[in-house]
């Protein structure tokens, strides 16, 4: 049994049979004694054998045979020594041949030991420092994969249950909303667990958008065939941005309501943010990576809006929705601290963080996050560093007895601080103005604006606020009006609007149904999608050096 | 009948997606759906049946094993290479995804978490349905679907259902990115001059098919429309510009005289 596999797997198996010259050697055996017969005729007799057999015709003949069959095991010989020789040089080469690929075989191990060493030596210094933060997302991501696998029969069964549960109850019932909330939220925590569990975000999404694009193509083609879907392929932008900012608002009740009634919104009813809302048009993919990167947006604000705390009471939170050609241009902007311009390159990088270790929050994940969701929805993010800048501004305030006082105000710097300068030429914090009647109307127009912006006083007495309307978000200064009975006092304060702003733009889904019309080239950037990965193919592909500047 | 064959591990999703699967016309009922919970046990069915399914859908991960779902690939892509393989997994966007769509014959990776998944399974699964009976008008292997709703003209076969367009049993897509759909002026525009064909339209006449407004869309639009379609032939012949040779001989969308028309004149 052995025998037979061991020769079973054998390719080729020649049948190498040694013949031996029986047929010769019984021939010369029996022409001897035929000979030897004809020579002695007494044992010829003795065994019956008449003389007729011994005449030389028939010894000829036995010769003949003889010699026929010498000369046939002959050549049988000489066949089978040529077959072994064959047989023999065959097995030869094969050795050889052996020989061969397993020197290649140890030269390869050769030439992959070293092309291991030139893989140490293109690990280097500056990949080291992101191996850290690669090893803490790699863990947190095998988590994350664990979780979904592990709970994903557990997932079901709760989103089961909550739909059945938002089925049953009555529409407007205060229950039935709390269930369409938690329904909500455990979709946006499956979809975190998918974003946090791929392999490349932006792909991932990218590939994603390929389905809704022709989900969203099929809506417009086949309107009455797709009227019935329950798909979804484009989400509002303004649902998302309201999604992720209730949680943080203080009157979040009053927001939803503002939010319903009209659009454009302006929100300035809360002590941290400033929000407006243009009405913008829908964008095609999943509403809740837009929620992630918002709340990553947002909450990377509230952070450094607060490392500055000696600026101005009205330094908020100022958030921008808005649609321009084509796209939703989103920018959030925060009063902390400018990013320098090394920094811009690296702050959406996996593991890069600007906090202090000391006080470190994050993992550099955040900023990660939205720069990959921006990349997946075929956006650009840009950060801007906003710096104070001097201003010409001209005053006009209409007193009650229908006199009119003007001025102009003019702000400088001063330690990158923007004052204001007075009368006398010095520079302040603020400038007053004390007027002899009651104010009933106040306009400031900025140099080269044709359009001035008018405070209109009412009869009461007191303090009036007025924030630089321009930019209510990040207003450049403060205006502050007292009035009395009989004067009234004006206290202009310029703000310190320096910090930055986060600009986001992304496609709106209608201009993926005519881009093809434009000359545009809107393909996708796949090479910046596979920035991350291109030093290792480059790697593989040359074995040169990933950092050369080829 | 339609025949699904599908490996899933868990019965919980066997329980939710059978009776739709079984439920939806898929283009020629009934719908009949065999699930194997092991993938060695599919495998063994897939050596010892005769009758391919029309379609098959397989979990990537099952009974702890990643590969799982790709051994049955293997197993369906030895036997009857043509089957059309997609997968319905939790995997979507990972490693598994990636292998599954190195090997041939996978088609789509559907996630099993999105809303709607159902909805979104059955489209897909007819898609991928209709898209192969483009792919094999002249073998008999697969029942033509709906007949009525194809648009043969040459080598060119339209979907009026979908509107997709397939050139040589290639599907049409987005000259700028070959993964991107096609948009659907474009669509629309190609199916217009086939209907058409012999004669021309004019830019008056495709506004007015297009219901477009005529102040927008100009015979610049039309044109830049065309050079997108005609890329999108080129893409799909694989070789750059094949088509628009063809075009300017006189074969394919054709320039009509010099009154903004083209005109759709068929080629194998």
């Amino acid at each position: 049994m052995t025998d037979k596999t061991s020769t079973t797997d054998r390719p080729f198996q020649p049948k190498l049979a040694i013949h031996f010259s029986w047929p010769s050697s019984f021939a010369a055996l029996g022409l001897i004694t035929y000979l030897f017969l004809a020579t002695e005729p007494d044992i010829a007799a003795y065994y019956g054998l008449t003389g007729e057999i011994f005449v030389w015709q028939y010894k000829v003949a036995a010769m003949a045979v003889f010699a026929l069959l010498l000369w046939w095991d002959a050549h049988r010989y000489g066949r089978d020594k040529r077959r072994h020789k064959r047989e023999r040089e065959r097995l030869r080469g094969e050795i050889n041949q052996l020989w061969d690929s397993r020197k290649q075989l140890q030269r390869k191990a050769h030439a992959h030991a070293g092309q291991a060493d030139k893989l140490k030596l293109f690990i280097s210094d500056k990949l080291l420092e992101y191996i850290e933060y690669d090893e803490k997302f790699l863990h947190f991501k095998s988590i994350a994969a664990e979780v979904r696998h592990n709970g994903v029969i557990s997932f079901d069964k709760v989103q089961g249950a909550l739909e059945a549960a938002h089925a049953g109850l009555p529409e407007g019932d205060m229950a039935r909303r709390m269930t369409g909330d938690a329904l909500e939220q455990l979709r946006y925590l499956w979809d975190l667990l998918d974003l946090a569990t791929a392999d490349n975000i932006a792909l991932h999404i990218a590939n994603q958008m390929f389905e809704f694009e022709e989900q969203y193509y099929q809506r417009e083609l086949n309107a009455e065939a797709t009227a019935t879907w329950a798909l979804q392929p484009d989400f509002s932008p303004v649902r998302a941005l309201q999604r992720a900012l209730l949680p943080m608002l203080e009157k979040p009740t009053e927001f939803s309501e503002r939010l319903q009634s009209d659009l454009p919104l302006q929100w300035s009813d809360d002590s941290q943010f400033h929000v407006h809302i243009e009405p913008t048009g829908n964008l095609l993919g999943n509403e809740n990576h837009w929620v992630l990167m918002l709340e990553n947006l947002l909450k990377n604000a509230q952070f450094f809006s607060g490392k500055r705390p000696y600026r101005h009471k009205h330094r908020r939170i100022a958030i921008a929705l808005r649609e321009q050609q084509g796209h939703a241009h989103l920018s959030v902007f925060n009063g902390g601290p400018p990013i320098s311009a090394d920094d811009q390159q690296r702050v959406f990088q996996l593991g890069y963080s600007t906090r202090r270790v000391k006080e470190h929050h994050g993992k550099g994940l955040g900023l990660f996050f939205v720069g990959e969701i921006v990349k997946g929805y075929e956006g650009q993010v840009r950060i801007r560093n906003i710096e104070n800048t001097p201003a010409r501004l001209s005053l006009r305030v209409t007193l009650k007895d229908g006199r009119v006082v003007t001025d102009m105000i003019e702000t400088q710097m001063v330690d990158e601080l923007p004052q204001v300068k007075l009368t006398d030429g010095t520079l302040n914090n603020e400038r007053r103005w004390q007027l002899d009647h009651r104010a009933v109307e106040v306009e400031i127009a900025a140099q080269g604006r044709s359009e001035p912006h008018r405070l209109a006083l009412g009869d009461s007495s007191g303090k009036t606020l007025w924030l630089d309307p321009e930019n209510p978000g990040r207003p450049a200064w403060a205006l502050q009006v007292q009035c009395r009975r009989r004067d009234t006092e004006l206290v202009f304060t310029p703000l310190d609007v320096r910090g930055v702003a986060f600009d986001v733009a992304i496609p709106l889904a209608a201009s993926r149904l005519d881009d093809d019309s434009s000359d545009l080239d809107l393909e996708p950037d796949l090479d910046r999608l596979n920035e991350p990965f291109r030093a290792l193919e480059d790697f593989r592909d040359t074995g040169t050096e990933p950092f050369s500047s080829s | 009948m339609t025949r699904i064959l599908w490996v899933e591990d868990q019965s919980h999703w066997i329980d939710r997606f059978k009776p739709v699967l079984e439920a939806t016309d898929f283009g020629v009922e009934p719908t009949q759906v065999t699930t194997f919970k092991f993938a060695e046990a599919a495998c063994q069915h897939i050596r010892a049946t005769d009758a391919p399914p029309d379609v098959a859908l397989l979990d990537a991960h099952m009974g702890g094993n990643s590969h799982a779902g790709l051994q049955v690939s293997r197993a369906l892509q030895k036997r009857w290479p043509e089957v059309p393989v997609l997968y319905l997994s939790e995997h979507a966007g990972t490693d598994i995804e990636q292998q599954a769509f190195e090997q041939n014959g996978t088609l789509d990776f559907i996630a099993k978490h999105q809303r709607n998944v159902e909805a979104v399974l059955c489209w897909r699964i007819r898609a991928v349905l209709r898209q192969r009976q483009h792919q094999q008008p002249a073998i008999g292997t697969v029942t033509p679907l709906h007949p009525a709703d194809t648009l043969r003209s040459g080598a060119l076969s339209i979907d009026t259902r979908t509107w997709e367009v397939f050139w040589r049993g290639t599907r049409l897509m987005n000259p700028t990115n070959a993964r991107r759909p096609l948009a659907p002026t474009p669509r629309k525009i190609l199916r217009f001059l086939v209907e058409a064909a012999p004669s021309p339209l004019s830019t008056r006449q495709i506004v007015d098919k297009l219901d477009a407004d005529p102040e927008r869309f100009s015979y610049a639009n039309y044109r830049q429309h065309i050079r997108t379609l005609r890329r999108a032939f080129d893409q799909a012949e694989g070789e750059p510009n094949a088509f628009s040779e063809r075009c300017r001989q006189g074969e394919g969308i054709v320039t009509f005289g010099d009154e903004e028309s083209y005109c759709w004149r068929p080629y194998d």
